[in-house]
């Protein structure tokens, strides 16, 4: 079918190639075209680039959630010392061992007492805070490696 | 015979099998941790409830205890970033008053209460068991016990610390 706008002819375009592939072929298969020398390096420092820069990004990411989580931990541990002191959980604590025989003989008033004195959200925060630190330090452990430029890419020969 | 000991073997291989599989082993661990968490979920009701109830009987009776409204305080009490309801089991805190067997303990930024004394309390003061009138206003003191429905602490056990 013939386009009447571009006077375009799809079959006789692809018979007119098909006849022309068929006395090209053989001449590109003899010539057994290869690729210029220096595209392997190229290659393979555009790679090495790439990686070097995602391994960049993942660095600057892991101290920045580092940073955060250090001054979580550092307002939460301050809040909960402050939070101790006030509810005097240590003190109550200090009891099972200056009076273990009273406390042994009420065991569950004081396991009630400790239980009610503890400043729950601050502890929580705290546990959160290390949990977060932990985190980043293993991705930032784990992203070390990658910045060493020479070790982003290797051959496999 | 023989062939049915072949199928109870081949029976048990299997089982024996499917015990050290990831599924069981995925398995069981959720349901331990359901189980352990469910625990703890009833702790903390257990503990809040107390606390609760003791809050309730403490802003009820405040009145008769240390005077004010006839509604008490409860209703105006704020709730500030880690602090909550009140310890029902146990205080620390200075003496502030004492009226009888009645102690008066004001905590640092905590409500105060009033710890009843009797018989069977054990007071004590570094390696010495004292007495109610040993107790003097100002020293500091920690104090495990019971609630009572009158939002009083009716102590186990009292032990004082460094007196200011």
């Amino acid at each position: 079918m013939k386009d009447k706008k571009t006077n375009f002819n799809a079959k006789e375009t692809v018979d007119f190639s098909l006849a022309h592939l068929d006395k090209m072929l053989p001449e590109i298969l003899a010539e057994g075209q290869e690729p210029p020398a220096y595209l392997l390096p190229k290659i393979i420092l555009a790679i090495s680039h790439r990686r070097l820069f995602y391994a960049r990004m993942e660095m600057i990411g892991s101290l920045a959630v580092s940073g955060i989580s250090l001054s979580v931990v550092f307002f939460a541990v301050s809040e909960l010392g402050r939070q101790f002191e006030q509810t005097g959980t240590l003190k109550i604590l200090f009891l099972a061992f200056s009076d273990s025989m009273a406390i042994l003989a009420n065991w569950q008033d004081f396991a009630l007492s400790f239980l009610e004195s503890l400043p729950v959200w601050p502890f929580a925060l705290t546990m959160a805070g290390f949990l977060l630190l932990l985190v980043s330090a293993g991705l930032i452990f784990n992203s070390l490696p990658k910045l060493n430029f020479n070790s982003t890419f290797k051959l496999n020969n | 015979m023989e062939t049915n000991e072949k199928i109870s073997d081949s029976i048990a291989k299997k089982l024996a099998g499917a015990a050290h599989s990831r599924i069981f082993k995925i398995t069981t661990a959720a349901v331990l941790f359901l189980i352990i968490i469910t625990g703890v979920f009833g702790l903390g009701m257990a503990v809040g409830y107390r606390k609760a109830n003791f809050s309730y009987n403490w802003g009820e009776n405040y009145h008769r205890n240390f005077g004010g409204p006839r509604n008490g305080f409860f209703r105006q009490m704020p709730m500030m970033f880690g602090s909550d309801f009140i310890s029902a089991h146990g205080t620390t805190g200075l003496i502030i008053k004492i009226d009888g067997n009645n102690l008066v303990v004001d905590g640092n930024n905590t409500p105060e209460k009033i710890v009843v004394v009797s018989d069977k309390t054990i007071i004590r003061n570094g390696q010495q068991d004292i007495k109610l009138g040993d107790l003097k206003i100002g020293e500091l003191v920690v104090v495990v016990g019971n609630p009572n429905t009158g939002g009083q602490i009716e102590a186990i056990l009292i032990r004082v610390f460094n007196s200011k």
